[in-house]
C-alpha cells in the first residue's frame, strides 16, 4: 500500500487498525455507520459475499476453473459422433438461450469447447464448428450492440467480462466449414452408393463412426448441423452489408438455412433411437440436444468468477424443441426484414415497424431491422432523415432554400422521427415507457411548426407559400403525434395494463385520438387547411358548431392513396364506441361489478392514465368531467344503450369492407403490412359478430336474470370479445 | 446512527404512527388460528430474523441486509434535507408468532413525495383472510397522512393474488418492465395516486364544460369537430392562468 501509493508533501501514512476497531467497539447490534451517498440503490445492489443467492461467484457446484475442468477430462477433444451430434446440438441451445438475454458466460461460453477454440484443432468437425459458431455469436453481439435497442442488464448483455468472444483468424472459418462439409457430403454419397461403391469410398474416406448401418444417418445429421451453421453467417455477413444490399443474397441463404433446420429436426427420430423410452419422453422436455442426451463438454460454472457484479440470475437453457422453434421464427422474422421493398416512404416504413412488432420478433430481429433503418443514422442507410422529411412535406423549394424557420423545424423533426424509428425497434414494455417520454418533444414540435414566420421575404408569392408550409407542417405533426399517442394507448392492452374497470375511459380516449389522427390525416392528404388553434376561429366556431364542421370537412383523397389508414381509423372508432356504450351499458346494468376503492377514485385513475396526454396540444386534452358526461347519459335506457353498441359494432362490419379493398390496392405498403392488414380485418369481424351476439343476449334477459360478463382478448390483442355466463 | 438522534429527526412522527400497535380480529377464523392478529411496527434487532427469514422464504429476490437496514433505520440524506428518506416496517403477529410483514419508505421522489411499498409477506397458512390488505392499508393511511402525493411498488406479472390485492385498493398498472426480477419474469409497476382536492390542473382541464354525446361519438362521418375540444382548452388554459 505505501509502495502503490506514496505519500506526498503534506500527507503521510498512519496506520488507523487500533482507531478502527475502538470506533467498532462504541456500536452496539443494529448500529450502522452511513455513508453520505449510500442510499436504497447501494442498499439494493450491496452483495453479501458468500453468500449463495448474492454472489454469483459462490455457486457450489462444477468446476472451479476452465484448467481444473480440462485436466479431469471434462471437455475431450476426441469424440464419438454422437457424442459430437449433441455438443452441436447443446452450442445451438445456449446460442439461442444467449439471445434470449442471458449471460454469454452461463451460455454459449459454458461450453468448454469454445472456451479455447486452439484446442480443438484436432477435432477438424469440432473446430470449424466452434469457430464459425463464435465468429457469428461476435456478429450478433456487435450487430446488437450498434443497434443499441436493448435494456442492459434486462434485455441482453453486451459486455463480454473478459470472454475470448473473438478469435484470430475465425473470418476463416468458412473454409474449415466447407472442407469438413466436403469430407462428410463425400461419405454420405460413398454410404448411398451401397456395397458396389464400398471399396472405392473407403479409400476415399474414413467412415466418421464404427456401425455401418449407422453411417449414413449420423452423416446426414452432422451435414445438416454443419450446413445449418453454415447458411447462418452467411445471412449474418449478408444481412450486414449497408443500405440493404445483401438482403437478396441474404434470403437465399435464410430458405437454406430452414431448410436444414427441417433437416435436423427430422434427425431426432434417429438420434433418440435407442434410448429408454420413458426417459426419452422426460428428456425431450427437459434436454437440449435431438438425442435427448445431456452433452459432454458444459459446465456454466467455471465463468462464475467472470460473471457481472450481481447476484445470479437463475438460468435455464432453452429444450431442444425451444431451440428449434426460435431458430425457426429467428429466420421467418429476418426474412421478413430483408423483403423490405427499399422503396417505401417513411409513412409505410412506420406502419411496416408497427406491423413487425405485432409478431413479436426477438431482439436480434429487432436490432437487424433497427440497423437497416436506420443505417449511419440514414432512412435505409441512403437519404438522412431531414431529406427523407422535407420528400414526405412536400415543401416548395424556394419556401426550404429561403424559410429559416422550416429549416430549423426540419431539423428539429428529424431528430425526433429518427428517435420515434428506433424506439418502435425496442421491446414493447420499454417502448411504450419511451414513447410516452417522446411525446412531449411531438408536443415541442407543433409549437415550433407554428412559429412566426417572416412572410414578407421576397414579396408576397412566396410569403403565400410559407403560409401554406406552415399549414403542412403541421398537420403533419399533428398526425405524427396521434399516430404515438394511439401506439403509447393500443400498446397498454397488449401490455395487459388495463384493468376492465379502465376499459370504458381508455377507449373513451383512444377514439377521441383516433378522430383527430384521422381529421389531421385528410387535411394533410387534401393539403386544405386545417383550422387549428388560431384564437379567433375557436371563438367564431365554437358558437356555430355543425355549420362549421361542414364547411372545413376536407375533400377525400382522390386516388385511393392512404385509403387503407383512414379506413383503419375508422374501424379502430367504431369499435372503441361500441365498447364505449357496451361497458356503459352493462356497468348501469350491474353485469359488471366494478369495487369501490378506499383511497382514490375513477377520477384519480383517469388522471394517472392520460396524465402524459394532457400535456399536449394536439389530441386536444380530455378531461374527466369531459368523459363522465359523454358517457353517463342517463335518459337512455340500458337497452337503448345495448342497441347503440350494436349499431357501432355493426358500422365496423361496413368500415371493414371498405378497408378490406383499400387495403388490396395499397401497393405501397409492405407484403408485412399487407398480410397484417388483412390478418387485422378477420379479428376485427370476430370481434364484431361475436360482441354482437353478447349484446343480442344481454339485451334480451330481464333484470332478474344473474348474468355476469367478462372480456377475453381471444381475436384481436387490443380488443376483447364479451363472454356471457350464467353466474 | 444513534436510536435517539434517529428520534429527533423529522420524520420520527409519521413512523411513530406505523408504531402504534393495535389488535384485531383476523377476517375470519378458522382453522390456522382463532387467534387475534395484532399488528405492530418494527422495534428492534430481535424481530430482523424473523422479518428475513419470511421474506427470503416467499420472495424471489434475494436481499441484503443492508437493504434491510435501509428500510429499518432512518437515513435521512445528510446532503439535501429535502430529500429525506423514512422506512418502516409493519409486521402481523399470530399467538407470538410473526406470520406477516411489509417493508416499505417515502420520500421525495423528482417533485412528488412518494410512497413505496418494497416488500409484502404472509405466511402461506394464513392467507387469504385479509392480513395483507390489512397491512398494507395501514401504510397506505400513514402515507396518506404523511402527505404522500402516490404509492407505488412493483410486482410480478405472474403475480395474481397481490395484482388482485393492489386492484381492489385502486393501484393501475402504470408500466410494464421487461423481465425485471432475476427469475426472467416482467413486472409491473403499480401506481396508487392520492386524490387532491385543490389541483387546479385536473378539476379545471375541461371544468364546466359539458359536451353533447352525440357529438362527440357519433361522428361516423370523417370529420372529428374539433372546435368544440379547443374551446374546452382554451377554458381551461384562461382558468389555469388566474389560479396560478
Ligand atoms: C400476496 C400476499 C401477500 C397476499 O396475502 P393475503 O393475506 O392472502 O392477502 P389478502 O387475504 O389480504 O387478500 C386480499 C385480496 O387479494 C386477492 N388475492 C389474494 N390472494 C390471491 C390469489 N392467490 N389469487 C387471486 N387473488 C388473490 C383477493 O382478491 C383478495 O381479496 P378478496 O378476498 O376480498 O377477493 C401473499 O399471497 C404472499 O405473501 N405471497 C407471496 C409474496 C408476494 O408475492 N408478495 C407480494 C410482492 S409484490
Amino acid at each position: 500500500m505505501d509502495a502503490a501509493v506514496p505519500a506526498g508533501d503534506q500527507t503521510i501514512w498512519l496506520d488507523a487498525s487500533s482507531f478502527l476497531s475502538s470506533v467498532c467497539n462504541e456500536l452496539s447490534v443494529g448500529e450502522l455507520v452511513h455513508g453520505e451517498n449510500f442510499r436504497l440503490f447501494e442498499a439494493m445492489s450491496a452483495l453479501e459475499i458468500m453468500d449463495p443467492k448474492m454472489d454469483a461467484g459462490m455457486a457450489t457446484t462444477g468446476f472451479k476453473t476452465f484448467e481444473e475442468a480440462i485436466e479431469s477430462g471434462a471437455a475431450p477433444i476426441e469424440l464419438t459422433i454422437p457424442q459430437l451430434v449433441d455438443v452441436f446440438d447443446h452450442i445451438l441451445a445456449c446460442e439461442a438461450t444467449w439471445q434470449n438475454g442471458h449471460a454469454l458466460a452461463q451460455t454459449v461460453f459454458s461450453c468448454l469447447y469454445l472456451l479455447n477454440v486452439d484446442r480443438t484443432a484436432p477435432n477438424a468437425l469440432l473446430h470449424a464448428f466452434c469457430k464459425t459458431t463464435r465468429a457469428s455469436c461476435s456478429m450478433i453481439r456487435t450487430a446488437i450492440a450498434l443497434a443499441d435497442i436493448h435494456e442492459q442488464e434486462e434485455d441482453f448483455i453486451t459486455m463480454a467480462y473478459g470472454l475470448p468472444v473473438e478469435g484470430e483468424g475465425d473470418s476463416r472459418c468458412l473454409a474449415l466449414l466447407n472442407t469438413v462439409e466436403e469430407v462428410v457430403a463425400r461419405q454420405l454419397r460413398g454410404c448411398k452408393g451401397g456395397l458396389s461403391t464400398k471399396k472405392k469410398s473407403l479409400e476415399d474416406a474414413e467412415p466418421l463412426q464404427d456401425d455401418p448401418a449407422l453411417e449414413e444417418g449420423y452423416c446426414h445429421a452432422i451435414l445438416c448441423r454443419l450446413r445449418f451453421r453454415k447458411a447462418l453467417y452467411h445471412i449474418l455477413t449478408y444481412m450486414d452489408k449497408p443500405q440493404g444490399r445483401g438482403l437478396e443474397m441474404a434470403r437465399k441463404h435464410i430458405l437454406v438455412a430452414l431448410s436444414e433446420l427441417q433437416n435436423i429436426r427430422s434427425s431426432s427420430a434417429f438420434l433418440s433411437f435407442g434410448q429408454a423410452p420413458d426417459s426419452v419422453v422426460e428428456s425431450k422436455e427437459r434436454g437440449s440436444t435431438a438425442s435427448g442426451r445431456v452433452a459432454i463438454g458444459f459446465d456454466e460454472c467455471v465463468n462464475r468468477r467472470l460473471l457481472a457484479p450481481t447476484p445470479p440470475r437463475s438460468i435455464s437453457i432453452l429444450s431442444w424443441e425451444d431451440t428449434l422453434a426460435y431458430f425457426e421464427k429467428l429466420l421467418q422474422d429476418l426474412d421478413r426484414i430483408c423483403s423490405l421493398p427499399m422503396t417505401l416512404g417513411l409513412e409505410e416504413i412506420l406502419q411496416f415497424v408497427m406491423d413487425y412488432q405485432k409478431l413479436k420478433p426477438d431482439l436480434f430481429a429487432r436490432a437487424r431491422l433497427q440497423l437497416l433503418l436506420l443505417h449511419d443514422g440514414k432512412l435505409l442507410g441512403r437519404d438522412p432523415l431531414a431529406i427523407a422529411l422535407v420528400k414526405v412535406f412536400n415543401v416548395p423549394q424556394s419556401v426550404m432554400a429561403n424559410d429559416h424557420q422550416t429549416q430549423a423545424f426540419t431539423t428539429q423533426a428529424a431528430r425526433v422521427t429518427k428517435q420515434l424509428l428506433k424506439i418502435m425497434c425496442t421491446n414493447t414494455a420499454w417502448q411504450r415507457r419511451k414513447l410516452g417520454r417522446i411525446l412531449q418533444d411531438w408536443g415541442n414540435l407543433l409549437q415550433q411548426s407554428k412559429v412566426t414566420r417572416d412572410v414578407s421575404i421576397e414579396g408576397s408569392q412566396l410569403g403565400d407559400e410559407v403560409i401554406q408550409t406552415e399549414n403542412m407542417l403541421t398537420a403533419w405533426v399533428a398526425e405524427q403525434t396521434c399516430w404515438v399517442v394511439r401506439q403509447f394507448l393500443m400498446l397498454g392492452f397488449q401490455l395487459d395494463l388495463y384493468s376492465l374497470s379502465e376499459f370504458c375511459m381508455v377507449y373513451w380516449y383512444l377514439d377521441h385520438v383516433l378522430l383527430s389522427a384521422l381529421h389531421y390525416k385528410l387535411a394533410k392528404e387534401s393539403q386544405t387547411t386545417p383550422a387549428i388553434d388560431s384564437p379567433d376561429s375557436v371563438k367564431k366556431k365554437g358558437k356555430k358548431k355543425k355549420g362549421s364542421a361542414a364547411l372545413k370537412q376536407p375533400k377525400t383523397p382522390k386516388d385511393g392513396k392512404f385509403m387503407y389508414s383512414v379506413h383503419l381509423l375508422q374501424c379502430y372508432s367504431d369499435l372503441c364506441k361500441g365498447f364505449i356504450w357496451m361497458l356503459t351499458a352493462l356497468t348501469r346494468d350491474r353485469k359488471l361489478l366494478h369495487r369501490e376503492t378506499i383511497f382514490n377514485t375513477e377520477q384519480e385513475r383517469f388522471f394517472q392514465r392520460f396524465d402524459l396526454l394532457h400535456k399536449l396540444m394536439i389530441p386536444a386534452p380530455m378531461s374527466y368531467f369531459h368523459y363522465k358526461d359523454s358517457t353517463s347519459q342517463m335518459h337512455i335506457s340500458v337497452k337503448e344503450l345495448y342497441q347503440l353498441s350494436y349499431d357501432h359494432f355493426m358500422a365496423v362490419q361496413q368500415h371493414l369492407q371498405e378497408l378490406g379493398a383499400s387495403a388490396a390496392k395499397a401497393s405501397e405498403l409492405s407484403a408485412v403490412s399487407r398480410t397484417q392488414l388483412a390478418l387485422e380485418v378477420k379479428q376485427m369481424e370476430q370481434v364484431s359478430l361475436r360482441n354482437r351476439v353478447a349484446l343480442q343476449i344481454v339485451h334480451q334477459v330481464g333484470p332478474g336474470d344473474n348474468l355476469r360478463v367478462s372480456f377475453e382478448f381471444s381475436q384481436h390483442p387490443c380488443f376483447p370479445v364479451a363472454v356471457v355466463k350464467k353466474s | 446512527m444513534a436510536e435517539t438522534e434517529r428520534r429527533e429527526a423529522d420524520g420520527s412522527a409519521k413512523e411513530a404512527d406505523i408504531g402504534r400497535v393495535e389488535e384485531e380480529d383476523s377476517k375470519t377464523s378458522d382453522g390456522a388460528g382463532s387467534g387475534r392478529i395484532e399488528y405492530v411496527s418494527y422495534k428492534d434487532e430481535t424481530q430482523l430474523p424473523d422479518i428475513m427469514a419470511l421474506i427470503d422464504q416467499e420472495l424471489s429476490e434475494p436481499y441484503s441486509i443492508f437493504t434491510y437496514r435501509y428500510f429499518i433505520t432512518l437515513w435521512p440524506d445528510l446532503c439535501f434535507m429535502n430529500n429525506e428518506q423514512i422506512g418502516a416496517v409493519m409486521l402481523a403477529f399470530h399467538e407470538g408468532k410473526c406470520i406477516g410483514t411489509l417493508v416499505c419508505k417515502m420520500g421525495q421522489h423528482r417533485n412528488t413525495f412518494r410512497g413505496y411499498i418494497a416488500m409484502l409477506v404472509v405466511v402461506k397458512q394464513h392467507r387469504g383472510k385479509g392480513i395483507a390488505t390489512e397491512l398494507v392499508t395501514r401504510c397506505i393511511q400513514v402515507m396518506r397522512d404523511a402527505g404522500c402525493d402516490e404509492v407505488t411498488l412493483e410486482a410480478e406479472v405472474t403475480n395474481l393474488g397481490a395484482l388482485a390485492l393492489y386492484g381492489n385498493l385502486g393501484f393501475i398498472r402504470a408500466k410494464r418492465l421487461h423481465r425485471y426480477y432475476l427469475n426472467g419474469f416482467d413486472a409491473y409497476r403499480l401506481k396508487l395516486l392520492f386524490p387532491r382536492p385543490h389541483d387546479a390542473n385536473r378539476m379545471l382541464l375541461g371544468g364546466g364544460y359539458s359536451m353533447d354525446p352525440y357529438q362527440m361519438h357519433d361522428c361516423s362521418k370523417l370529420d372529428h369537430d374539433h372546435d368544440q375540444v379547443l374551446f374546452t382548452k382554451a377554458t381551461s388554459f384562461s382558468i389555469q392562468v388566474q389560479n396560478s
